[in-house]
């Protein structure tokens, strides 16, 4: 489930857009005086992107907003990001990528998450299909989390579990990113498993699925 | 956005709205009427757009029933403001008043109503001599709300009446109403557009700001690359990640060429396109990607293509932001071909002055030599001549081994003289490879290097202090650190204590979590700035009798090439050297 967006998550985007960086470091303290450090990334940071990148679709900030609020989220969230928990949990190996595109905030988040909740996983940074599929098939994968930013990759996506399953037919997909939100519909399109809106939820379904392995 | 507003008003009432404006002296606002339907049928977007001039942009609608139904503005129409009055006459005069005269039973006419009254009654459905039971059963008189519109209202007036048979009044009212309602509307209009521009501009400026962040974001990436390859390796990293293109080619240009690509990367046709480039930008055939020029100054350095967008409908912004870096890229590109540069020509510098050192240092002794060889092979052929001849004497012979004692000792001094500048040269000339390091005591070292100067040192009374804690060790080369102390000590005996009759000398070793620290201090004559400027150069000496001039050239390359330190020395006539050497750990 996507997280309503904070009231901060407004005047954040303000401070991203206008680079106001002390503005926005302010806001975001004020957000985790409010807010555990993940609900803040996600009720506050992310929503603001979303609107960043509504007004860059829409014509109202430039590129170069875009990529510095980026670049100053990334920040952000390393350096808030919730350190691993040392109570691992027994499970099936898995692995979480970015495919084709240089979006590696989502991934961060989703990564970082996972570990918090006791998650061992490998870190793929970003890859293209073929190097995927052999690194998977190598690690012999058994859950694999995709994240993909723009639309051409998560058509590549499609191309990746085409591959995969067919080379093991038991690996589960969990995908997610901006055009999986944009198209309810798409993660089914590109036979995934299943998609997530947020990191909790890449939490919950990793886990239901452990449940359903054992 | 266009700087002029129209106003769209009912044929009844464009008179009076047409004639504020003028009255306002607005150059600005144009006034275009509609037809008075009141509303049967309402106006409707289309008759609205057929009605407005094509380059109009901003619309204000003034209307009551008519504006009924039109709901939401339509994607892509003008920016439009409407504003629908209770009562049509409130756009010609103050609303109490109208509402007054109306629930006193007053019909009201405008002059342009009035102007037309035979057609206006045609048009509410009665034939001339119809009207007036009408009016007579829901009016009790007839009010003319006079703005000076018309001339002759009052015999239009008096022609009404004539048919419709009830009091007419007459009430002057002037511009004054529809002047101060329009007033309001346009100046909130304009304020509007002010609000706007200043958004606009603001927007503007964010960008423009974001663009210079964002470039300076991107300088202090590319300013850590140091070579080209690298500075281009980043450069085609930014351009996937900003544009997204399906396909990407960089081209080297160098010297005004292009460099070939290994392996042949890129389409052949964009290839060739890019090798046509002439401008700085420019669009790829298909339209759906960008060529740039990248360069520094007046010289182009590279060109870079961006095919195949994944989203080339935003291509005219993504051009915007590559030209925003460009010059950043341009000069990451530069910097890592200058720094090249400096490299290969201290590289060629250093080689030109060693060779040429070392041939003037053995041409010399090797000269010597060939003179003291070639004359003994002549006094040997001689004697050999005079031998066979049976005319050698015993002072003949005599004369030929002393000779060739004296040769071959000159032969032989001057061999070991060219023996021991090469060795000097071998040492010079530090070894590429890095030698073995070890964990060693610098206590240790120091105190060996100043144990074999012990006889030198003793001769010319000079002291040598080590301040430094025995139990520092260091990881690395000892024979390194030797050296370079050896060097300095053996600098000072040779030209820091002339014509004094004792000196001191204090080295100092210590180290923080980052480096090492060497300090050497002498109390002796010190140098001029001359010498202290080229202390470092091969082959410099004062002393020319006894000094290769190879000794802090040797430390000087032992401190920067081997160990990556920095070697500092201060000096005056009279207040001794004090040399600064620090070297990462
Ligand atoms: C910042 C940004 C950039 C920056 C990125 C810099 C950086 N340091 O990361 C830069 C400037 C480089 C960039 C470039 C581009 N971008 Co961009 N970008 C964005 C923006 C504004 C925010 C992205 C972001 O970081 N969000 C914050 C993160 C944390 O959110 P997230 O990734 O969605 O992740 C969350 C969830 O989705 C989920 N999740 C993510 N992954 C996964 C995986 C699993 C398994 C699960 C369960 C959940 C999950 O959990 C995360 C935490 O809640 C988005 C707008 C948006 N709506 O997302 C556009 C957006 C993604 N970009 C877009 C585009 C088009 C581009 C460009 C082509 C340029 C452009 N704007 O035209 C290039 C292409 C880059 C490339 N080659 O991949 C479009 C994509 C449109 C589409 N239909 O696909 C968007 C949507 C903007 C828009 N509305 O037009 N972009």
């Amino acid at each position: 489930m996507k997280k309503a967006a904070h009231p901060l998550a407004t005047p954040f985007r303000h401070a991203l857009e206008a680079l106001d960086r002390v503005t926005a470091e302010a806001v975001f303290a004020n957000a985790l005086e409010q807010l555990s450090p993940l609900q803040a990334v996600e009720q506050v940071v992310v929503p603001a992107l979303e609107a960043v990148g509504a007004a860059w679709h829409d014509g109202n900030v430039a590129l170069s907003q875009v990529y510095m609020s980026g670049r100053f989220c990334e920040e952000i969230v390393d350096r808030v990001l919730p350190p691993s928990d040392p109570d691992r949990k027994h499970q099936p190996r898995s692995a979480i990528v970015v495919l084709s595109d240089y979006h590696l905030l989502g991934k961060r988040i989703v990564y970082s998450v996972m570990r918090a909740s006791g998650f061992e996983l490998f870190d793929y940074g970003r890859m293209d299909v073929d190097e995927l599929v052999e690194r998977v098939l190598a690690d012999r994968i058994r859950v694999l989390l995709i994240s993909v930013l723009i639309l051409p990759s998560a058509l590549k996506v499609k191309e990746a579990c085409r591959r995969l399953k067919t080379a093991d037919p038991a690996l589960k997909i969990l995908v997610g990113g901006a055009p999986f939100l944009f198209d309810p519909q798409l993660w089914q399109e590109v036979g995934a498993d299943a998609t997530g809106a947020s990191a909790a939820d890449a939490v919950a379904i990793v886990e239901r699925w452990m449940g359903e392995m054992q | 956005m266009t700087d002029r507003l129209a106003i769209l008003c009912c044929r009844n009432f464009v008179a009076e709205v047409g004639a504020g404006v003028t009255a306002e002296g607005w150059q600005d606002v144009d006034v275009i009427d509609f037809p008075a339907r009141c509303g049967r049928p309402p106006l409707g977007w289309d008759e609205i757009r057929a009605l407005l001039p094509a380059d109009c942009d901003q619309v204000l609608v003034l209307g009551r029933a008519c504006l009924d139904n039109l709901g939401e503005t339509p994607p892509g129409f003008p920016s439009l403001r409407r504003v629908s009055v209770r009562q049509c006459f409130h756009l010609i005069a103050g609303e109490t008043l109208v509402d007054e005269a109306i629930s006193a039973g007053s019909y009201l006419v405008t002059p342009t109503w009035l102007a037309d009254w035979r057609g206006q009654l045609q048009a509410l459905g009665f034939a001339p001599g119809q009207a007036c039971e009408m009016f007579q059963e829901f009016a009790r008189e007839l009010l003319l709300l006079d703005t000076g519109t018309v001339i002759d209202a009052g015999r239009l007036l008096a022609e009404l009446q004539e048919e419709i048979k009830l009091p007419v009044r007459r009430l002057a009212i002037g511009l004054d109403g529809v002047r101060a309602r329009l007033a309001r509307l346009v100046l909130e209009w304009r304020l509007d557009l002010a609000g706007r521009r200043c958004m606009e501009s603001h927007r503007r400026h964010a960008r423009e700001l974001a663009d210079h962040v964002a470039a300076m974001d991107l300088l202090v990436q590319l300013a850590r690359t140091q070579d080209e390859d690298a500075a281009i390796a980043q450069i085609e990293h930014l351009f996937r990640m900003l544009f997204a293109p399906g396909e990407y080619l960089y081209l080297r240009v160098e010297n005004e060429g292009v460099m070939p690509v290994h392996p042949a990367s890129g389409s052949t046709a964009l290839r060739a396109q890019l090798e046509r480039l002439d401008r700085e930008h420019a669009w790829t055939a298909d339209g759906n990607g960008f060529l740039l020029r990248i360069a520094h100054g007046d010289s182009v350095l590279g060109l870079v293509a961006v095919d195949r967008l994944a989203f080339a409908e935003y291509r005219e912004r993504y051009l915007n932001m590559a030209l925003a870096i460009n010059g950043v890229c341009g000069l990451a590109i530069e910097n890592a071909r200058n720094q090249h540069r400096l490299i290969e020509a201290e590289k060629l510098s250093a080689l030109a002055i060693v060779v040429a050192g070392v041939a003037h240092e053995i041409n010399t002794p090797l000269g010597i030599g060939l003179t003291a060889a070639s004359s003994l092979q002549d006094k040997t052929r001689d004697l050999v001549a005079r031998f066979a001849a049976r005319s050698m004497t015993q002072r003949d012979l005599d004369g030929y081994l002393k000779h060739a004692a004296e040769t071959t000792q000159l032969m032989r001094s001057n061999l070991d003289r060219i023996a021991h500048l090469t060795e000097a040269f071998r040492q010079v000339a530090i070894n590429e490879r890095p030698l073995p390091t070890t964990t060693f005591s610098v206590y240790d070292s120091l105190a060996t290097v100043r144990q074999s100067f012990a006889e030198r040192l003793a001769a010319a009374h000079v002291q040598v202090d080590i301040e430094c804690d025995p139990a520092l060790l260091i990881d690395g080369v000892a024979n390194d650190w030797s050296s370079i102390v050896a060097n300095l000590i053996g600098n000072s005996l040779q030209h820091g204590f002339k014509g004094r009759s004792h000196g001191r000398i204090h080295i100092q070793v210590s180290s923080d979590a980052k480096r090492w620290q060497l300090r050497y201090r002498d109390d002796g004559v010190g140098m001029s700035a001359d010498t202290l400027a080229r202390i470092f150069d091969p082959f410099f000496t004062t002393d020319v009798q006894n000094g290769m001039g190879l000794g802090m050239y040797l430390v000087y390359n032992l401190v920067t090439h081997r160990m990556h330190g920095t070697i500092h020395c201060d000096s005056a006539p009279d207040t001794g050297v004090n040399f600064q050497i620090d070297i990462p750990r």
